[in-house]
C-alpha cells in the first residue's frame, strides 16, 4: 500500500491543540448541515445512513473510492484529513435522571442517562459486595438511521456495544467507593452517522460526571478511519477509549486488515482525537459548574 | 448474565496468582508469553475440527448451503459464525439465549475472519443474485479452561480449512438451473482461504504493567483487562478487541502486537501442518477403501467397479454417465448419506494406520502420498473423469 507523501504528512501533522472544529459559542452551525463522508459514500439512497449502519450486522465493506481529494487534500465533507467533526456536549438533558448528557460528533447524536449509585435491584447480579455494580444498556433509536426499521432489542451488535461501554466505564469509575450499590447507564443513539460507539462513551462520561460519580479519570473515545489518511478499499475503523491523565488506552477496537505500522499511525491519530475531546469535555463540565454556581448565588 | 455466576477466587488465591505474576511465574508453570499445548483433531467428516488448548476444548463445524445472496452483494457468498456455550463447559454458562461473552466471542471471531477477507467470498457465488453458498461455522465450547476466543478462532480456521463444499454446475434451458453434484461423483471443493487470521489474547494485571498471553480460567478471573489481537502470519493486524478494563499504554499495545505476530506465525504453521496431514490421510483412505475389489476388477469398467465397491443402491443401468448423477438444487439425497454411513466403519478400521503414517510425514505433501500409494492402484479406483482431471493438473 503505497503512501503518498503528501497524505502521510497530513496524517502525521499534529492536531491543532484546541479542537479545531469546536463550535463557536451560542451560534447554531448545526443548521448548516454539511454532508459527511459517510453520507456521500452512501449515495442517494439513504442520505443520513452511516457506513457502519449500512454495513449493519453483516459488516460488509464499502466500495473503494477516494476519501481524500488528491487535488485539494480535503475530505469529501470538506474537512482536513486529521480534522475532527464538530463537537457539542450538553449536560442535564434528562430531568429525572441523576446525571445525563447529550453528545454530538458531527451528525452523530447520542443521549446518555445515569441512575445511581442506588441499591442493587437484582441481588443475584451482584458480583461482589465490595464494588459497585455497573450496568449499561445501549440502544439505537429506530429513527437513527436512514431505514426506519424496527430494530430487535438485544441483537448481537448492541449487546456487544453495551458490554464494551460498560467495561470501559468500569475502568474509570471508582467502584470500590460505592459498595453494595448499582449504577445504571442508559445510552441511546438518536442519530447515527459513524462513530456511534465513541460518541456513546463520551456521552456516558459526561453523564457520569453530571451524576457526581467518582471517577479516576475522564475516559473519552474517538475513532479514526484509515480512509482519512490514505485511500484504500474497505474502511478500517479504529475506535480508541482513552484515559487522558493516566495516558492509557482502555478500549481499542479495530477491524479490517492493515499493516502494523499503519495501524500505529491510525491509533496515534485516534488518541490525539481523544485528547482533544477530553479538553472539550472538561470545558463543558467547567462551564456547567460555573452555571450551577451562579444559580446558587442568586 | 453469565459473568455473574463466574467462579470467584478467594482473596488468598487472587493474591497468590498476582504475587506470582510479579516475578514472571504463572500458576501452570508457563512463562508469560507461552501458549498452552495446542492440539487440533479432525472429525470423520470434512469441515469438523476439535481444538484443545490446554484444558479448553472447542469444536468447530463448518457447513454450507445454497441461499439467495444479500441484495447489495449479489455475487458474494456469506459466512456466519454461531456460538454455542453449553452449560456442560462451565457452570456460568446458562442454557438458552447466548450470553454476553458468547456474543462477544462470536463477534470477535467473525470480525477477524470477515473484515480481513480471509475467505474468498466471490468464489462462493454460483449464479449472481440467485444462488450463493452460505457457509456457517458452529463453534461449540466443550470445556472452558480459559481463553475461549483463541481456541474458538483456531477451531473455526481448522474447520474452514478442511471444509469441502459440493461441486455444482449451472445448466438447464435458461442457464440458471443449478445442479449440485454428489460428493461421490465429483470431488467436493475446498474454500479459497487467502490467509489465516490468528487471535492472540493478552491478559493484563496490576495496572496494566504485567501481561501474559493465553490466560487460563483462573488467570481470567483475576485479570484486570484483556486484549485480543487477530493477526496473520504476514504481520497484518486483522482485528483488535479490547473492550474496556484496565488501561494500558499505547506502547505496550504495540509491543503486544509484535509478540502476537510471532505467535500467529507459529500457530499458522501448526494449523497448516495438521490440515495437510489430515487431507493426505483422507486421500489415503480413499485409496485403501477397496483393496479387495481393486484386485479383481482388472478388466471391469471403472464405473462398474465403483458401484460394486460402494454397495450403492442404484443399479448400474440407471446411472447415466460417470458424472451425470444430477440432483437438481438438492444436496446429496438421504440415500447417499446412509450409504456413506455404511461405508464409514470399514474406513475407520484402516484409519489409525493411515493417520499415523501421515503424521510421520508431517509435511504431508502430494509427493509423499504418492510414494506410499501405488499410483496405478489409485487411478484404477477412481472414476474415469477424475483420472482425466488428475492428469490435467499434473501437466
Amino acid at each position: 500500500m503505497p503512501l503518498s507523501p503528501r497524505r502521510l504528512t497530513a496524517s502525521l501533522a499534529p492536531l491543532h491543540s484546541p479542537p479545531p472544529p469546536r463550535q463557536p459559542p451560542s451560534s447554531a452551525p448545526q443548521k448548516t448541515r454539511r454532508a459527511t463522508t459517510h453520507e456521500l459514500i452512501a449515495g442517494g439512497g439513504n442520505p443520513s445512513l452511516s457506513r457502519q449502519q449500512r454495513l449493519g450486522e453483516r459488516g460488509r465493506a464499502p466500495p473503494a473510492m477516494e476519501y481524500v481529494n488528491p487535488l485539494t487534500g480535503f475530505r469529501v465533507d470538506g474537512r482536513r484529513p486529521n480534522e475532527m467533526r464538530q463537537l457539542k456536549g450538553e449536560v442535564g438533558v434528562v430531568a429525572r435522571a441523576d446525571g445525563s448528557a447529550l453528545f454530538e460528533m458531527g451528525n452523530t447524536r447520542v443521549i446518555a442517562a445515569v441512575y445511581g449509585p442506588r441499591e442493587v435491584q437484582n441481588k443475584g447480579q451482584q458480583v461482589n459486595s465490595k464494588d459497585a455494580l455497573v450496568r449499561c444498556e445501549y440502544r439505537m433509536a429506530d429513527f437513527s438511521t436512514g431505514d426506519r426499521r424496527r430494530k430487535p432489542k438485544g441483537d448481537r451488535r448492541s449487546t456487544e456495544i453495551s458490554l464494551v461501554i460498560r467495561q470501559t466505564m468500569e475502568a474509570s469509575i471508582l467502584t470500590h467507593l460505592m459498595p453494595r450499590s448499582q449504577i445504571d447507564i442508559f445510552v441511546q443513539v438518536l442519530q447515527a452517522d459513524g462513530g456511534t460507539r465513541a460518541a456513546c462513551i463520551n456521552a456516558a462520561t459526561l453523564a457520569l460526571a453530571d451524576a457526581g460519580i467518582p471517577m479516576r479519570d475522564i475516559v473519552t473515545s474517538c475513532s479514526a478511519d484509515l480512509n482519512y489518511i490514505e485511500d484504500s478499499a474497505g474502511g478500517p475503523d479504529v475506535t480508541v477509549g482513552f484515559l487522558t491523565k493516566m495516558d492509557k488506552v482502555t478500549l481499542l477496537q479495530m477491524d479490517a486488515k492493515l499493516p502494523m505500522d499503519t495501524f500505529e499511525t491510525v491509533m496515534d491519530l485516534a488518541i490525539e482525537g481523544c485528547k482533544a475531546i477530553a479538553n472539550y469535555i472538561r470545558e463543558v463540565l467547567l462551564e456547567n459548574t460555573r452555571r450551577l454556581e451562579c444559580q446558587r448565588d442568586h | 448474565m453469565d459473568h455473574h455466576q463466574r467462579w470467584h477466587p478467594t482473596v488468598n488465591e487472587r493474591e497468590f496468582i498476582e504475587r506470582a505474576l510479579q516475578s514472571d511465574l504463572r500458576v501452570d508453570g508457563r512463562r508469560p508469553f507461552d501458549f498452552r499445548r495446542l492440539k487440533i483433531l479432525f472429525g470423520r467428516e470434512d469441515g469438523s475440527a476439535e481444538v484443545q488448548l490446554g484444558d479448553t476444548r472447542v469444536m468447530g463445524y463448518a457447513t454450507a448451503q445454497l441461499v439467495q445472496p444479500y441484495k447489495d452483494r449479489p455475487n458474494e457468498g456469506t459466512l456466519a459464525i454461531f456460538t454455542e456455550f453449553s452449560p456442560m463447559a462451565d457452570p456460568a454458562f446458562e442454557p438458552g439465549r447466548p450470553g454476553e461473552s458468547a456474543i462477544e466471542l462470536g463477534r470477535v471471531v467473525d470480525r477477524g475472519l470477515r473484515e480481513s477477507r480471509a475467505v474468498d467470498m466471490e468464489s462462493l457465488c454460483v449464479v449472481a443474485g440467485k444462488h450463493v453458498w452460505s457457509v456457517r461455522v458452529d463453534l461449540h465450547i466443550l470445556d472452558n479452561g480459559g481463553n475461549l476466543i483463541d481456541a474458538a478462532n483456531i477451531a473455526a480456521l481448522a474447520a474452514l480449512s478442511t471444509f469441502r463444499r459440493p461441486e455444482c454446475t449451472v445448466g438447464g434451458e435458461d442457464g440458471q438451473q443449478v445442479t449440485v453434484h454428489d460428493p461421490e461423483v465429483r470431488d467436493p471443493l475446498p474454500l479459497t482461504i487467502h490467509h489465516l487470521p490468528i487471535a492472540v489474547t493478552f491478559a493484563y494485571f496490576g495496572e496494566g504493567n504485567i501481561m501474559v498471553i493465553d490466560p487460563t480460567y483462573k488467570e481470567e478471573a483475576v485479570m484486570g483487562g484483556r486484549m485480543t489481537a487477530t493477526i496473520n502470519s504476514n504481520g497484518d493486524v486483522c482485528s483488535i478487541q479490547k473492550a474496556g478494563g484496565e488501561g494500558v499504554m499505547s506502547s505496550v499495545i504495540m509491543q503486544c502486537l509484535r509478540i502476537a505476530s510471532v505467535k500467529a506465525a507459529d500457530i499458522t504453521s501448526k494449523i497448516k501442518n495438521e490440515v495437510n496431514s489430515y487431507t493426505s490421510a483422507k486421500a489415503l483412505q480413499k485409496v485403501k477403501r477397496l483393496p479387495a475389489s481393486a484386485l479383481k476388477k482388472d478388466n471391469a469398467p471403472d464405473v462398474a467397479m465403483k458401484e460394486s465397491s460402494d454397495g450403492a443402491l442404484e443399479t448400474q443401468s440407471t446411472k447415466p454417465s460417470s458424472d451425470g448423477q444430477q440432483i437438481d438444487k438438492e444436496p446429496p439425497s438421504v440415500v447417499e448419506d446412509n450409504k456413506q454411513e455404511d461405508v464409514e466403519p470399514m474406513l475407520s478400521e484402516c484409519n489409525p494406520e493411515a493417520q499415523s503414517e501421515s503424521r510421520l510425514t508431517a509435511g504431508g505433501s502430494d509427493e509423499t502420498q504418492e510414494a506410499i500409494s501405488p499410483k496405478s492402484l489409485k487411478d484404477a479406483v477412481k472414476p474415469k473423469h477424475k483420472i482425466k482431471k488428475k492428469q490435467h493438473s499434473k501437466s
